[in-house]
């Protein structure tokens, strides 16, 4: 195969030896009928639906927040920032608790699938619109058999501004 | 060139020094209402002593020189040769100031720095010899006669007088400082290569030999003292490892405090403290929450006989991790006498420089209290205690035309009650006029007029709270800026605390603090909306109210509501949260104000500010751990923090200070 490998930040030699087999391991998991992959090094856990507390103002994205053995972290309902038409939480639910910049955030969604470890050739550079999402945050697409994964780079999926709505506004 | 074992030598002589000065410039405001208090002088003779002593063993030439001047005359009024004047003591209390800028100096940059204290030392050696000219033959005699003592009296005190009788001698022949450098020499080259010895031993020693060279003893004489000394010495590392301390006098040389208490107290970084802190909160969490479980268990299957024992290893459990909770939360405890010991010398120099005469009456200072509250109340109370001194005190002449005693008296106390400290800064001054308060808010644009002859006196009061409010047309360099009063709110404000000023025109003003004990576990009340729960700190809760909704007014379009002839604004906390009500979102607002539903009202109240919460409901108290939100406010300052409850669930606290504010805003 002759297509450009994926940058990685894990996997630099993948972006010089393209076409090399470079194995990198996925978490894969559903938004409706739809296929995502994370890179597994920026998970951090994967739990079960929990009650979440709702936060006053907070931006719509943000769900609220939970109790992560002592820890309070932020949930972010994926499919609210992607636009997706909202669904109510089933026994797949998951909550996947990411560290995005240093931070842990937790991410809803349908289900999770499985880990996946796929070649880095098999990834395709992502086409101009996949699923109505915007493709900043788009890594690539991988195919496997007959099944396309849609690869994000969770680092771009929160822009600046929304960043800083979850961060810190102390002075 | 300075090293990690070095620096740790530096700054445990930098703690101890700091310590010791704070205690001294107290004792020296006690000692100047009772000159002749000859136990007081010791006290502040040894503590100088100690401060010179080490700084000496570490090299701090100027620090040592400086404190010696201090020494001397320390000396000679403890031994009656000079009187206390007022003078003496303001040369003595600026010593005071300059050592402990220099040991700042030693503690930030591990130097001395260069520090000019010529002027001062010629001063104070001035005052040492003043009056001692004609006293000075007398004196040696009557030391002459202390020396024979040594033998018979075998405490410490002695060691001292050799050491005073040297230098008494010495002075004869050469000027201080001559004498001073001599000394150095001699202290010197022992420095070096006895730095292991004892402190006292090589003291001694050092004296030998200037009292060899200088012919003042033969060597006979000063064999047979040594010989002494060292006997005494070995009873005391006896006594001391027996550790019947109290039998031996205090040991001036030999940092009396430190040696007694050595063996009992420990000095701990506060970071593995605040570290054991949280970890006690993350216990006290899992307790809430298997105590949470085991209620349920213990319902579900009553007469189960494993239930019976969940509960009781719960109950136990319970109790340990108070008991642990109390304890660690000691630990970063001190008593408030940290804060309060500063002030008599503060009130003494602003009252002189104003020319009024103010008692400072302190009550309660061993009162325990984090040591994080410790560190905010200092600069509030500050600015309490020179309100007072600058405002509330009268001058002497128009106390006297007002049938008062001449000496104004100026309140400070401390106390617990329950969770809370309640520090108390009263003065019998003049007190506060709510209409010229109300005036100078007008004048200075804080208010409008027809706000500011809406509120009540008391709330008047408060004005002197507002950021810019001064009552002084001039800025002097005590007061006038309009600041302090707004420094106090804030600090307050930070933790939790509320203030209450009571004053009377003519009698006097008491300002009321309370805080809470801790800021890391709080009781909070719990309360909800609709579905959601939040908690609310209770310190920050004057009281709950069950009203009706039609007893709501609206005054300009703001919700009040009546409270015991006070209005009491009215935030509404699903309007605020945007929390959609249920069973209210078909009816309109109209509605809803004519409608007889019962809410519950909150009146909260932070520094001086009081508002009503209106919430759905009152679920009780509980004690939680406050888990900061840090990375996550989603820029909305309502909410302060979050904790998690028995059974596991987040609960958001909210932020009074942001809901007042929100409050106002509108």
């Amino acid at each position: 195969m002759e297509q450009e490998a994926v940058n990685l930040p894990k996997d630099k030699k993948a972006d010089e030896n393209a076409g090399t087999n470079e194995i990198i391991q996925l978490v894969t998991f559903t938004l409706g009928s739809e296929e995502f992959a994370l890179d597994i090094l920026k998970v951090q856990e994967i739990n079960r639906m929990v009650e979440i507390t709702k936060v006053p103002k907070a931006p719509n994205f943000v769900e609220g927040v939970i109790n992560l053995r002592g820890k309070v972290i932020p949930i972010v309902d994926i499919r609210k920032k992607f636009h997706l038409n909202l669904k109510e939480s089933t026994k797949d639910t998951r909550i996947i608790v990411v560290n995005i910049l240093g931070k842990t955030i937790g991410l809803i969604v349908d289900s999770v699938s499985e880990v996946l470890r796929i070649n880095s050739n098999t990834i395709q550079p992502p086409p101009p619109l996949v699923a109505s999402l915007d493709s900043d945050y788009i890594k690539g697409v991988g195919k496997l058999d007959d099944r396309l994964i849609i690869l994000l780079d969770i680092d771009k999926i929160f822009t600046t501004g929304e960043h800083n709505l979850i961060e810190s506004t102390i002075k | 060139m300075i090293d990690d074992s070095m620096k740790e030598i530096i700054n445990d002589f930098v703690q101890e020094a700091l310590e010791l000065l704070d205690t001294l410039s107290e004792n020296f405001i006690e000692l100047e209402k009772n000159p002749e208090d000859k136990e007081l002088l010791n006290t502040i003779f040894r503590a100088a002593h100690t401060i010179k002593g080490s700084a000496g063993f570490l090299g701090f030439q100027n620090l040592v020189e400086l404190a010696h001047s201090a020494e001397n005359i320390l000396n000679r009024l403890r031994q009656g040769e000079i009187k206390l004047t007022s003078d003496m003591m303001d040369y003595l209390l600026k010593t005071m100031d300059i050592l402990m800028l220099m040991i700042r100096n030693i503690n930030d940059t591990g130097q001395e720095g260069d520090f000019d204290n010529a002027e001062i030392i010629n001063k104070l050696n001035m005052l040492a010899l003043d009056e001692g000219g004609t006293g000075n033959t007398a004196a040696a005699g009557e030391q002459n006669t202390a020396a024979e003592d040594i033998e018979k009296k075998a405490e410490a005190e002695a060691q001292i007088k050799i050491q005073e009788q040297n230098e008494e001698k010495a002075k004869k022949k050469e000027n201080l400082d001559d004498k001073d450098s001599k000394i150095e020499k001699t202290l010197n080259p022992t420095n070096k290569t006895n730095n292991n010895e004892k402190h006292p031993k090589r003291k001694v020693r050092n004296l030998g030999d200037i009292l060899l060279e200088d012919n003042l003893m033969s060597s006979d004489e000063l064999s047979q003292i040594l010989k002494e000394k060292e006997k005494e010495e070995k009873k005391e590392e006896s006594i001391e490892i027996e550790s019947i301390s109290n039998i031996v006098p205090p040991q001036p040389q030999m940092h009396p405090a430190v040696s007694v208490s050595a063996e009992t107290t420990i000095r701990v970084d506060v970071e593995r403290l605040d570290n054991v802190m949280n970890l006690v909160g993350e216990l006290v969490l899992s307790r809430n929450r298997i105590f949470n479980i085991a209620s349920k268990l213990e319902f579900k299957y009553p007469e189960d006989e494993f239930t019976e024992s969940l509960i009781q290893v719960v109950s136990n459990l319970n109790l340990i991790t108070t008991d642990l909770q109390l304890a660690v939360m000691k630990t970063r405890m001190q008593p408030v006498k940290k804060v309060f010991s500063k002030f008599p010398r503060m009130v003494r120099d602003l009252s002189k420089e104003l020319g009024k005469e103010i008692e400072l009456n302190i009550a309660g200072e061993e009162t325990e209290l984090d040591k994080s509250v410790i560190e905010e109340i200092g600069d509030p109370l500050v600015h309490l205690i020179r309100n007072s001194i600058d405002h509330g005190i009268e001058m002497p002449e128009d106390r006297i035309k007002a049938g008062k005693p001449k000496a104004g008296l100026i309140k400070l106390s401390a106390e617990h009650e329950g969770n809370y400290i309640i520090i108390e800064v009263s003065d019998d001054g003049k007190g506060m006029d709510p209409n010229i308060l109300r005036k100078k808010a007008i004048e200075k644009g804080l208010i409008d007029e027809k706000t500011a002859f809406s509120i009540s006196d008391k709330d008047a009061l408060s004005l002197i709270f507002a950021p810019g409010f001064s009552t002084k047309d001039k800025v002097t360099e005590i007061s006038g800026r309009g600041v302090g009063m707004d420094v106090v709110k804030t600090n307050i404000q930070k933790l939790n605390g509320i203030i209450d000023i009571e004053s009377e025109k003519g009698k006097g003003s008491d300002i009321i603090l309370k805080l809470p004990l801790t800021v890391a576990i709080i009781q909070t009340l719990i309360i909800g909306i609709e579905d959601e729960v939040f908690a609310i700190p209770l310190n920050s809760v004057v009281e709950t109210l069950r009203i009706s909704e039609s007893s709501i007014q609206t005054i300009d379009n703001h919700e009040v509501i009546n409270l015991r002839k006070s209005v009491l604004s009215l935030l509404r906390l699903s309007e605020e949260f945007g929390i959609e009500s249920a069973s209210e979102s078909a009816s309109d607002g109209k509605a809803k104000v004519l409608s007889n539903k019962e809410v519950y009202v909150v009146v909260v109240a932070l520094a001086e500010k009081r508002i009503g919460i209106v919430v759905d409901t009152l679920y009780g108290q509980e004690e939680v751990v406050i888990k900061s939100l840090g990375d996550y406010q989603f820029g909305y300052k309502g909410i302060s923090g979050a904790t998690i409850t028995g059974d596991g669930k987040v609960v958001l606290i909210m932020d009074i200070a942001s809901m007042i504010d929100i409050l106002q805003k509108r």
